[in-house]
């Protein structure tokens, strides 16, 4: 992983599980990363903040934006190619309450002047299948004919401190609207 | 009336012109605000009006899947954003400090006055959308049981319930709108004949931005609509007021009057001229 923070949320129950056998099946060097999640910031809307970011900084600038969104339930739309590129994901759909918790973090962290890096996309917000491996046919068109009906609830974000090519080190954990 | 509008000038950081008439030569004196102004003003109201009722069906076209994962309008529109903000602040002041460097008047004139117009506007329209406090359009998605919903306005919720409420006008367009104005009003002093390929370049990179920040369901084509508004009417009265109502007012003598070069031993020296800055060219504006 690219240095820098990110900010996820990750999922939880039977459906982490499923995902995360298809993530080792499919990419098991992105499986080895993360447990499977939704990136909040890091990635689209917000790029990575700076690895130097002290972790109780970063705690006190997101605690007044998480404990202003309550938990909520979402439900992934079909797999997809992330912006026609060979990354396969299952987006949700990013309007309503977790781009509300995507503004309402990335408007701390602006308004406390911590570095981030500048997104290319806007907030996409999806959970990666498949992000290092260049699929053959056969298994790209198995992952995109896959279906996750059960739904994703977020009740917390975490963040994740990636140091190097390999290592992540969780640095916080938040509970969304203050539960 | 002209002694509030002066304590309106004021309070945005413009300056009360004191040697005005020693330096307006031939040209003859013209109003801040003129009836044409109105009729500009009421054209965007009109047209701000006349789009409420489509809002939700430009997002509804701009947010589908197809548009969305478009990698190239994504990337267009991450750009455009940038350039509008924060780089109108960035350009304009780049513009003026280079033209102060390497003295030419023209480049200093239209940094200064072209960075002012976006923090006049600016201000204006933050206290436009904390006080109108409307939602953004992601605040309530088409899977709502609502759906989309732009009618969500509530006053003085911009201040209490923070970005996601302050929708109305778009703060982007008014940044570039009012670059535009006050570049297109600028140079068409210096080169009348280029007016109809600047006025079109700088307000449809204009208009790009706003279409960027709805393809960003970030807002509504109302609050594009006013944002242009407030953008062009900024840049069109700023550089009125410093080139045709107050010319050689102190706000332009002390920012362009005064001389900054590079010292022999490094860094810059920085001198005072108290007489007033030889005047460029004037046309129309």
């Amino acid at each position: 992983m690219k240095p820098g923070i990110v900010i996820v949320a990750e999922l939880t129950g039977a459906l982490a599980s499923r995902i995360h056998a298809i993530q080792e099946r499919f990419d098991p060097r992105m499986a080895a990363e993360l447990p499977p999640h939704l990136t909040l910031i890091g990635s689209s809307g917000m790029g990575p903040i700076s690895v130097h970011t002290e972790p109780e900084r970063l705690r006190e600038t997101l605690i007044p934006a998480v404990e202003s969104i309550a938990p909520m339930t979402l439900h992934f739309e079909t797999p997809m190619r992330f912006m026609q590129s060979d990354v396969v994901v299952l987006p949700i759909d990013p309007n309503g309450a977790v781009r509300e918790l995507h503004e309402s973090m990335a408007e701390r962290i602006r308004a406390a002047k911590i570095v981030t890096e500048r997104p290319r996309f806007t907030f996409t917000p999806h959970c990666t299948l498949s992000f290092y491996r260049q699929l053959p046919p056969n298994e790209l068109k198995e992952l995109l004919a896959m279906r996750f009906e059960e739904p994703v609830v977020v009740g917390a974000v975490q963040g994740y401190r990636a140091t190097g090519p390999r290592g992540t080190q969780r640095i916080l954990e938040l509970k969304l609207g203050g539960s | 009336m002209r002694r509030q509008l002066r304590a309106v000038l004021l309070s945005v950081g413009l300056s009360v012109p004191t040697v005005a008439h020693a330096q307006t030569g031939t040209l003859p004196h013209v109003p801040l605000f003129t009836w044409e102004d109105a009729v500009l003003a009421g054209g965007f109201v009109v047209g701000t009006v006349a789009l409420r009722p489509v809002d939700e069906d430009f997002a509804t076209h701009l947010q589908t899947k197809y548009a969305q994962q478009n990698r190239y309008f994504q990337e267009v529109s991450t750009v455009v954003r940038t350039i509008a903000e924060p780089g109108a602040f960035i350009i304009g002041g780049s513009l003026y400090a280079v033209g102060r460097l390497s003295k030419q008047r023209n480049m200093a004139d239209l940094g200064l006055h072209g960075t002012e117009s976006v923090i006049v506007a600016s201000v204006f329209a933050g206290v436009l959308k904390d006080a109108f406090g409307r939602a953004r359009p992601f605040v309530h998605p088409p899977t709502d049981s609502t759906g989309y919903n732009s009618s969500d306005w509530q006053f003085g919720r911009g201040l209490t319930k923070g970005d996601s409420y302050r929708s109305f006008p778009s703060g982007h367009s008014v940044a570039a709108f009012a670059a535009a104005a006050a570049v297109v009003n600028e140079t068409s002093r210096w080169w009348p004949s280029m007016t109809w390929v600047i006025g079109p370049m700088m307000y449809g990179g204009a208009g790009l931005v706003g279409v960027s920040r709805m393809y960003n369901n970030k807002h509504w084509a109302s609050d594009v609509m006013m944002g242009a508004a407030i953008g062009v009417f900024a840049g069109n009265k700023v550089v009125r007021y410093h080139h045709r109502t107050n010319p050689g007012n102190k706000f332009d003598q002390w920012l362009l009057g005064a001389s900054l070069q590079p010292a022999p031993g490094g860094g810059f020296t920085h001198s005072l001229f108290l007489a007033p800055a030889p005047r460029v060219a004037q046309g129309r504006r």
